[in-house]
């Protein structure tokens, strides 16, 4: 394109194509980290069921750390290379962040709350970090779905608040939470949450470049 | 008839715009990319539309390289909105 004088149609011509251009952008933000975070979730569930069915020590818990401990780095270094690659940021971008900022900050403050209830001699308070990763990352995703208009994050997100739910009421009712059912269903939530979402979404963006070539 | 905004009746300056208004802010190799113009010409156009206030431009560095950063700004947006309403009537949508 140059700088030169242009006829009304044109004109028209031009910002069809320029909204055009951008559109498949505007509607993918970067889905690499969502899906590094449930790969991890994913993994460390895997990881304490495994060893719990084997031989269980309540040691095994603190493999739960791996997932800020790793995350946390490889979502830096992940921002910033997307950062670095630069290109284009839309207002889809800046919610999604949004969403996830407060879902990250919250997971802060609720393991610092974990700490000190430890402290104080409630270790069963780090059951609070199960209701969380099903019912608050579950409102996150079906969140991101809104924003999306991508109907699997919003039936993962769902999935996973009503799954949290009955967690919750059952640990009210003072019902005993196996690891046998309990993570899988963790895991389970966190395949239909993100993967099974970022799946869907690849897919269609890939017909869609087909249909454009 | 109302006469077109000179300023955004112009091939390149309209296509930056008509991004611009679509994200939140794009970077100048994008806005090379998607608007195929050579950089020399996009960034005197660029220039242009920061001088009447429709553009802000912010430079910063990623990594090593430095980065111009684009978006548009409320008298661009309004000034959009009026350039491609007075279009419609030129062409009667």
């Amino acid at each position: 394109m140059e700088e030169k004088k242009i006829t009304p149609e044109e004109g028209m011509q031009v910002i069809t194509q320029m909204i055009e251009a951008s559109r498949q952008r505007m509607s993918m933000p970067n889905l690499r980290i969502s899906i590094m975070w449930a790969t991890l979730a994913i993994v460390t569930a895997a990881i304490v069921l495994t060893v719990s069915l084997v031989n269980y020590t309540p040691w095994i818990n603190l493999v739960w750390f791996a997932i800020p401990v790793i995350g946390i780095p490889v979502n830096i270094v992940v921002a910033r290379r997307s950062e670095d690659r630069g290109g284009v940021r839309t207002a889809i971008d800046n919610i999604s962040d949004g969403i996830w900022k407060i879902v990250g900050y919250i997971a802060i403050g609720l393991t610092i709350i974990c700490f000190i209830m430890q402290l104080c001699g409630y270790p069963q308070a780090w059951m609070a970090m199960l209701f969380y990763a099903f019912i608050i990352v579950g409102f996150g995703a079906a969140m991101q779905g809104v924003v999306l208009k991508e109907v699997s994050y919003i039936v993962g997100g769902v999935i996973s608040m009503l799954s949290g739910f009955v967690i919750v009421a059952l640990t009210l009712c003072k019902v005993q939470l196996l690891l046998v059912w309990v993570l899988p269903l963790y895991i389970f939530c966190f395949l239909v949450m993100f993967i099974v979402p970022a799946a869907i979404i690849r897919n269609k963006l890939n017909s869609r470049q087909k249909c454009k070539n | 008839m109302q006469e077109l905004n000179p300023l955004l009746h112009s091939q390149l300056r309209l296509a930056v715009m008509s991004i611009l208004m679509n994200v939140e802010e794009a970077d100048f190799v994008y806005l090379k990319e998607k608007t195929e113009s050579t950089a020399g010409n996009l960034s005197v156009q660029l220039d242009k539309l920061a001088s009447a206030g429709y553009i802000n431009i912010e430079k910063d560095m990623s990594g090593k390289r430095p980065r111009t950063i684009c978006s548009v700004s409320d008298i661009g947006r309004n000034a959009f909105v009026e350039y491609v309403e007075v279009l419609k009537s030129y062409i009667n949508i």
